[in-house]
């Protein structure tokens, strides 16, 4: 188990060298970076003190970890386009981010496990045959059209709900729809897992023995089942990461998702920059997490998952 | 008294009608409707875009603006589907969207089926170190959100519709290693590989001849399932405006054109997005189709 964790910390870690490497270099690639962090009026003194801060009078490696040291402090380099530094911007707008993704995965995910574990029990029944069309459905449909589409609805025809914008709690709504609407893929996986599952011979055991239904079902079946949707996780997240740029930039609200399109726009190099490295480190994080909850979950899988 | 000949005509028919219901057989469950939406949607309009559009795609009349569709009472025929803000006909520019649409799934796919295949194939066949190294740029690639990755790509390089090739075909290659990889283990202790080797048969002969051959059904239903996962990301680069450039009428762009209008104009917005969904739609029960027929055990993958 220790040994497990051990590996998968270190390939963790490979993975984080890989992408900040690969970050870095994809930058500076772009050209010399004192352009970007300096501005017209800039003198030679000054242009002096950037190229120390960030050593980039020193060999690329040694610049690498120069550029690592100052993000690992929280310090991304100047925005060109916001009046505050990129960490400073991040700072301002992960709370919005997180309360969105946050609300959207509270919601969303107890929500269909406990609809895919009603749809494998309720086999065939109508409520299934609906999960599997929306299923098919929603996996053809662009959250973004999604977002349009609920726009048009509720907020411009109707008038119910503020197209777009951070206010009232109705503001919340549509975003919040849209950006959970991509995890109900769990639902279709605790399904299968459920099915599964109840139909294991312990199950069967369990029925002879006369138990309760659902004693059977929550605290048997679903518990074996609930590792599924589990190792989901990790891909959840990297949804909601893609996600929220999409939604934010829909709903006009000011997180990070936002920021990234709003400095693209603005060729806003270390914000982007930033925002990247952020993203990366979530999901590697994240990885690393799952994998490891997983092996606490179920114990047969030690080293056979480490090369998926 | 049947003759030599009569019996001879039996054959021929009978050897007819079971090569009838062979096709047929090969055919059955083949959801044509889908198909048909598939060919009118996409791939028709994708490649014959000049000939059926009945307008230019990129020169607008600009005293019909945001014309309604036919349907509408104030619409005409002039305009089936409409006009945009800069009085573009919506049909003409979606049937030109279905052109880069097409384009830019076939290459994207291309070359992300030709890193996925090689990293899988020696990954798998080699084993050892070779695959430690193929798992961790696997794992670097998974770290990397598709949107942020195309983020980065479009500040350094510009915007343009090879720029999105590339990040698509970065982004989709690690399905194809995942599977290939473990079908190459499975393969590549098989007796016909050893026959092979013995035989005299080269490393890159026996992968290419032998093993390729044997994994190719696992290929081609992955890459049509992932079709529309191509396009779905495409759209949705496009629509942020990190995708395909203005003008032109990429599907994403159409619907990011149309977002400000929905009071006034819902069809600019809405229409190309309905577009998106039927093709995908398509591709997808066109892909467990021929999943079911070519590969039934990859129904296990995830999608």
């Amino acid at each position: 188990m220790q040994r497990y964790i051990l590996i998968r910390l270190f390939h963790g870690l490979i993975a984080f060298l890989g992408v900040t490497i690969l970050i870095f270099s994809l930058v500076r690639l772009s050209g010399d970076p004192l352009d970007n962090l300096l501005s017209e009026e800039d003198d030679e003194e000054t242009a002096q003190y950037v190229r120390q801060l960030w050593g980039l009078d020193r060999p690329l490696a040694v610049q690498y970890f120069t550029y690592m040291g100052n993000v690992l402090q929280g310090e991304f380099g100047p925005s060109f386009s916001f009046d505050a530094s990129a960490g400073e911007l991040i700072k301002r707008r992960l709370p919005n981010t997180l309360l969105l993704g946050g609300l959207a995965t509270a919601i969303s995910f107890p929500l269909s496990i406990a609809i895919g574990v009603f749809t494998a029990v309720r086999r065939d029944s109508f409520l299934d045959y609906g999960g599997k069309s929306l299923a098919i459905v929603g996996q053809a449909t662009p959250d973004f059209w999604i977002a349009i589409i609920l726009i048009w609805i509720f907020a411009v025809t109707l008038g119910w709900l503020p197209t777009s914008g951070k206010g009232e709690i109705d503001h919340l709504v549509l975003p919040v729809i849209v950006l959970a609407l991509p995890s109900a893929a769990t639902l279709r996986l605790m399904r299968s897992a459920m099915l599964n599952q109840l139909d294991s011979e312990y199950v069967k055991l369990a029925r002879i023995k006369g138990l309760p239904e659902w004693k059977i079902i929550w605290k048997h079946a679903f518990r074996n089942a609930a590792i599924v949707p589990l190792t989901f996780m990790s891909v959840i997240i990297a949804q909601l990461v893609s996600g929220s740029i999409v939604v934010e930039t829909i709903f006009a609200w000011p997180g990070m998702g936002q920021l990234a399109i709003q400095a693209i726009n603005a060729r806003d190099y270390h914000v982007v920059q930033a925002l990247a490295l952020m993203g990366s480190t979530i999901l590697i994080l994240m990885h690393l997490v799952t994998d490891i909850a997983y092996v606490y979950a179920d114990p047969r899988i030690r080293f056979t998952r480490i090369n998926r | 008294m049947a003759t030599f000949a009569d019996a001879r005509r039996e054959g021929a028919l009978e050897q007819s009608q079971s090569r009838y219901q062979r096709v047929m057989g090969a055919l059955r469950g083949l959801p044509f409707i889908w198909v048909f939406i598939l060919l009118v949607v996409l791939i028709i309009p994708g490649l014959f875009a000049p000939i059926i559009a009945p307008h230019d795609p990129l020169d607008g009349d600009l005293t019909r603006r945001l014309a309604p569709p036919v349907w509408d009472v104030e619409g005409s025929w002039e305009h089936i589907l409409g006009t945009d803000r800069q009085g573009r006909d919506q049909l003409s520019r979606l049937i030109y969207g279905s052109r880069i649409a097409l384009f830019v799934s076939m290459t994207a796919l291309l070359i992300s089926a030709t890193i996925g295949t090689t990293l899988g194939l020696v990954s798998g066949w080699y084993g050892g170190w070779m695959d430690h190294i193929v798992q961790r740029i696997v794992d670097i690639k998974a770290s990397i959100p598709a949107i942020l990755l195309a983020l980065i790509f479009v500040s350094i390089f510009g915007q343009s519709v090879f720029v999105a090739i590339a990040v698509i075909a970065i982004f989709l290659w690690n399905r194809y290693t995942r599977l290939i990889r473990a079908e190459t283990l499975s393969l590549r202790n098989m007796d016909f590989v050893a026959r092979a080797r013995v035989s005299g048969c080269s490393t890159p002969r026996i992968i290419v001849k032998h093993i390729l051959p044997n994994v190719a059904n696992t290929l081609i239903v992955l890459a049509t399932l992932e079709v529309g996962v191509v396009i779905i990301l495409e759209s949705t680069l496009s629509f942020l405006g990190v995708g395909i450039p203005r003008p032109t009428p990429a599907w994403g762009v159409m619907v990011a054109d149309g977002r400000n209008y929905l009071a006034v104009a819902w069809w600019v917005a809405v229409i190309p997005g309905l577009g998106i969904f039927l093709t995908v739609l398509s591709l997808n029960l066109f892909g467990d189709w021929l999943r079911d027929r070519l590969d039934p055990k990859l129904r296990q993958v995830q999608r």
